[in-house]
């Protein structure tokens, strides 16, 4: 009697065993670098009541300051925004584009600060309190100003001293 | 008894083969099967790295540089395994790389230049664990019920140019084969 193999049983292990797909998900952010930054402070000519002009707005040639803020050591930084003061930093109306005499003593009246971008002259790029300058560098920043005196107001320049102050907020990219 | 032996084997042969030795035939039946492995519940993992200042990365161009204050744990988690003696974890593919092949490439828009994401495995994270770089597969076993999968995050700068400011983001695929 003669069995043939008809029944063949068979188990597979080909079979793909199971997967999961599972997603990872990961965010961030880089912050801009700094810079470090000179605190300029200059004491600019002293020159007589006379060389003022005789209504607002004109410049006094002779005193001319110029000077620089330095942005140094940058690293991780593409650029810069610079913000000059604020409005509150500024002369009365109409001259809200001049920095005003801070002096509460010994002040000559109607004076005030005119900055500007770069060199210094009678008809430069003016530098308004609260204005902003955006730069785009990289490693180091120079970025040349000028102070000069400046009649505000309309009554008459006399002796006196003259002082304004204001901060530059850098916010750096 | 020796009878009844005889019948049963005479009807097996009969079933089988048919009565008729010369005019046979043969029914074959095919049973196939296989024991698959378990398999766990996972989830999605999404992390969000502690910002850094684009100055603590190196400021020359063509080195590279992680950013320790960027070091973010995180872990995959298997709960509820079953029937499961281990698994293999694919990380994300090679396409999920940067220009450097160990790294994951930041795949933000306007993304911070130069930047990826350096992940690394262990329990010594991103300080001692051993690198995972995309496409890389991990083969672990267990045999309990939960296992976690020990991973570290950190931003690194890549060769070519500075880092400046910007976002970062990548996210790749975990392909978990259990066996």
């Amino acid at each position: 009697m003669r069995f043939p193999a008809c029944i063949a049983i068979m188990a597979s292990g080909l079979l793909l065993a199971p997967v999961h797909a599972q997603n990872v998900s990961l965010t961030g952010t880089v912050r801009p670098g700094t810079c470090t930054l000179n605190n300029p402070t200059h004491t600019m000519p002293a020159v007589s009541a006379d060389k003022f002009p005789a209504t607002a707005g004109g410049g006094v040639a002779d005193s001319y300051t110029p000077f620089s803020l330095a942005l140094t050591a940058c690293s991780g930084v593409k650029g810069a925004r610079l913000t000059f003061g604020a409005a509150a930093d500024a002369a009365p109306a109409p001259s809200a584009t001049i920095f005003r005499n801070k002096l509460t003593t010994g002040a000559a009246p109607n004076t005030g600060i005119w900055l500007q971008q770069g060199a210094c002259s009678a008809t430069g790029t003016t530098v308004a309190p609260g204005s902003t300058l955006t730069r785009t560098f990289t490693g180091t920043h120079t970025e040349a100003l000028c102070a000069q005196y400046t009649k505000v107001g309309t009554g008459e320049v006399t002796a006196g001293d003259i002082s304004s102050t204001f901060t530059v907020t850098v916010d750096y990219q | 008894m020796s009878t009844h032996l005889l019948s049963l084997l005479a009807l097996v042969g009969m079933l089988a083969c048919g009565a008729d030795a010369a005019a046979q035939n043969s029914a074959r039946v095919d049973l196939n099967g296989s024991i698959d492995a378990g398999t766990c519940s996972v989830a999605a993992v999404s992390k969000t790295i502690p910002a850094v200042g684009a100055n603590v990365f190196p400021q020359v161009a063509g080195n590279t540089g992680s950013a320790p204050a960027s070091y973010t744990d995180f872990e995959i988690a298997l709960t509820g395994c079953s029937g499961v003696t281990g698994a293999t974890f694919q990380m994300g593919a090679v396409a999920d790389a940067s220009t450097q092949a160990n790294v994951f490439r930041n795949k933000a828009t306007n993304g911070a230049p130069f930047t990826g994401y350096w992940i690394k495995e262990g329990t010594g994270r991103c300080t001692a664990g051993a690198t995972v770089a995309p496409g890389a597969s991990i083969t672990k076993n267990f045999t309990t019920a939960t296992y976690q999968l020990y991973l570290c995050a950190q931003y690194v700068k890549i060769a070519g140019g500075l880092v400046t400011m910007g976002p970062l983001s990548t996210n790749f695929t975990v392909t978990i084969t259990y066996r």
